[in-house]
């Protein structure tokens, strides 16, 4: 006999409620993992092409104040970057270092000559100045000399060296004195800062330094819509510069203290030390924005700016 | 109605809760930005205005400078503006009476510094001591500036206060030797730190600020409850001024746990917030028609008593 249930209907339903509800429950756990995994991949691609960086100090001025977040864009094969930029790079202060070499009884020795030498592995590799740059040879013969002044002193440029030990071997004594024969060791240690600073000129562009005025790109004054400070304080030799292929020179927008390729001996900024393009400031809400495309010149002709 | 009452008194409790952690922050860099615009305008124009106008300005300080015989000061914060020449307001005036910018790196402090005026009292702005040197890059100058700093803990609301009576509350971290920038026109002058002290209203009238000759000086004041700090620092050469603000001047990189937290978290609170209304709206499309209702107690004790009959009609069945 069929006996009707009054409740039958509501316990059909409720069991599609509950398939139900358990099939969302299914859906929410994957749409969950689904979420967790596209972050993950999404964090790592961003990181492989971006990077997060904070900077520090009053060199970018109001531009980039104490503590700002910004977000660098990784550098490509062959990218280029234009004025205004403001990129990342890591600059390795290269200062020279100064020996005064004194022999045995404590003596200066004055006016001999040395060669630079480094040892690797069992390897001795001399320094050696070429027309293609700085290179490491295995013979004395095509070394370059290094001459000891009135007071005793070696001062070799260590712009080409890595931070390491080297030695100096005496190959010629002045007159009246014997070889050396120890080799003379010593360490370079250029400290490495990263940077940011903004790009005012590209290879091939042309760069006008003076203490007394404004620097000036292709002939035409920078602009100081955005700078603080003025380029008289910094007091930069006056020269003129072409920039070289791979090489750009970097200024930052505090004029005064910004310590920048106006600099002598800190030099342009070669393509090999670039860490990135800054993109975007994220933080403080006073930078909030877009960073590139800043108009680093004063508009109007060559022909102006010249007069 | 009661469930939609109840929702909303959440709601406004959440917000009451994250606006109060979040308040210090977002007031906080709403007025530096608001700060920032202003500075951005002074900059425009003072390049706008020339070598020439620049220096005349300076000259025209200098002057003004030379009119002033001994540099006292009253407790602006309660005195208000007590002397002041007639031509004062135009000096150096070059964009909404802003004179200058004051940067002080190790306290992350960037502000534009105003002329002192009923429109901008010391109480509210960073203001220029009428009754000091005005900066005009020479020797023999004290600038005195002075400017609210009323602590966390005395501001309205509660402990938060508000942004710019908070301007200079982290000028008591300053110590002997850190450096004071201040930005006039196109030229930047940096001052060392040399002395911290707090005085009372009282003290800092009795005060002699007057420089000797040769010397350039710039004081700070600010308001702490009922007394005040003073802060005297000394221009120093900008050479060794850059020397010692280049150790600074460096990029760092966040650690891996610092770039997951800030890359991560945003994004892990858009896409649960994107769950949440994916889910708000399956849960309304998807619903059956009595879904969520809570059932009727009299329809359920009618179906209870139908059941009772009907487990008694079947026992009856059962037992014939």
């Amino acid at each position: 006999m069929e006996i009707y249930h009054p409740r039958d209907e509501e316990l059909l339903r409720e069991m599609k409620r509950v398939r139900r509800s358990d099939r969302r429950r299914r859906l929410c756990r994957g749409l969950i993992i689904l979420l967790t995994l596209s972050i993950a991949v999404g964090l790592f691609v961003f990181l492989r092409y971006y990077q997060l960086v904070v900077a520090h100090g009053t060199g970018m001025g109001d531009t980039l104040p104490e503590g700002s977040l910004l977000l660098i864009r990784k550098p490509e094969a062959g990218q280029t970057y234009q004025a205004g930029d403001v990129i990342l790079y890591e600059k390795r202060l290269a200062k020279p270092v100064e020996l005064t070499i004194l022999n045995s009884k404590g003596k200066t020795r004055r006016y001999c000559r040395y060669v630079l030498y480094r040892d690797v592995g069992t390897t001795r590799q001399y320094y050696a100045t070429t027309e293609g740059g700085a290179a490491w040879i295995s013979t004395v013969s095509g070394a370059d000399i290094f001459e000891s002044t009135e007071e005793g002193t070696v001062s070799i440029g260590t712009e080409n060296l890595k931070n390491g030990e080297y030695w100096l071997k005496e190959v010629e004594a002045s007159y009246g004195q014997a070889l050396l024969t120890d080799p003379i060791p010593f360490a370079v240690v250029n400290p490495v800062k990263t940077q940011l600073k903004r790009v005012l000129a590209g290879p091939g562009e042309r760069v006008v330094l003076s203490p007394y005025a404004e620097t000036r790109v292709n002939g035409l004054l920078i602009s100081t819509d955005y700078t603080s400070g003025r380029t008289e304080d910094a007091a930069p030799e006056g020269r003129r510069l072409i920039m070289a292929r791979d090489r750009y020179f970097v200024q930052g927008d505090q004029l005064s203290l910004s310590v920048d390729s106006r600099e002598t001996d800190y030099s342009t900024v070669s393509d090999g030390e670039i860490l990135g393009r800054a993109e975007f400031a994220l933080w403080p809400l006073q930078c909030f924005g877009n960073l590139t495309g800043r108009q680093t010149v004063v508009a109007g002709t060559e022909t102006e700016a010249a007069e | 109605m009661k469930k939609l009452f109840a929702w909303i008194l959440a709601l406004l409790l959440l917000v009451v809760v994250i606006g109060h952690f979040l308040y210090p922050v977002l007031s906080d860099q709403l007025a530096r930005r608001r700060d920032a615009e202003m500075m951005q305008e002074y900059r425009e124009k003072t390049s706008a205005m020339g070598k020439e106008q620049r220096e005349k300005l300076f000259a025209e300080a200098a002057e003004w400078n030379k009119g002033l015989e001994e540099i006292r000061m009253e407790d602006i914060f309660t005195a208000g503006i007590t002397r002041t020449t007639r031509d004062y307001q135009n000096h150096m005036n070059v964009h909404s009476g802003i004179i200058a910018e004051l940067v002080i790196p190790d306290i992350g402090v960037s502000l534009p510094v105003y002329h002192l005026s009923t429109e901008t009292p010391a109480t509210y702005k960073l203001v220029h001591v009428n009754t000091s040197s005005l900066p005009a890059d020479g020797s023999g100058e004290n600038i005195v500036l002075a400017g609210p700093g009323v602590l966390k803990t005395e501001g309205f609301p509660g402990k938060l206060g508000l942004t710019d009576d908070r301007m200079l509350e982290e000028l008591d971290r300053l110590i002997p030797g850190n450096l004071v920038v201040l930005n006039v026109l196109d030229r930047t002058m940096v001052y060392r730190v040399k002395g911290v002290q707090m005085l009372s209203p009282a003290g800092l009238k009795e005060l002699d600020l007057t420089p000797d000759e040769g010397e350039e000086k710039l004081t700070l004041v600010s308001q702490r409850k009922d007394q005040r700090l003073l802060i005297q620092a000394e221009r120093i050469p900008i050479r060794e001024a850059r020397t010692l603000l280049a150790e600074n001047d460096q990029a760092t990189f966040p650690s891996n746990w610092q770039n997951v937290l800030l890359l991560g978290c945003p994004v892990l609170i858009a896409g649960l917030l994107v769950l949440w209304i994916i889910e708000l709206i399956r849960g309304r499309f998807y619903r059956l028609p009595d879904e969520g209702k809570r059932e009727d107690p009299e329809q359920l004790e009618k179906a209870l008593e139908s059941m009772d009959q009907i487990s008694n009609e079947i026992n009856e069945v059962e037992e014939s």
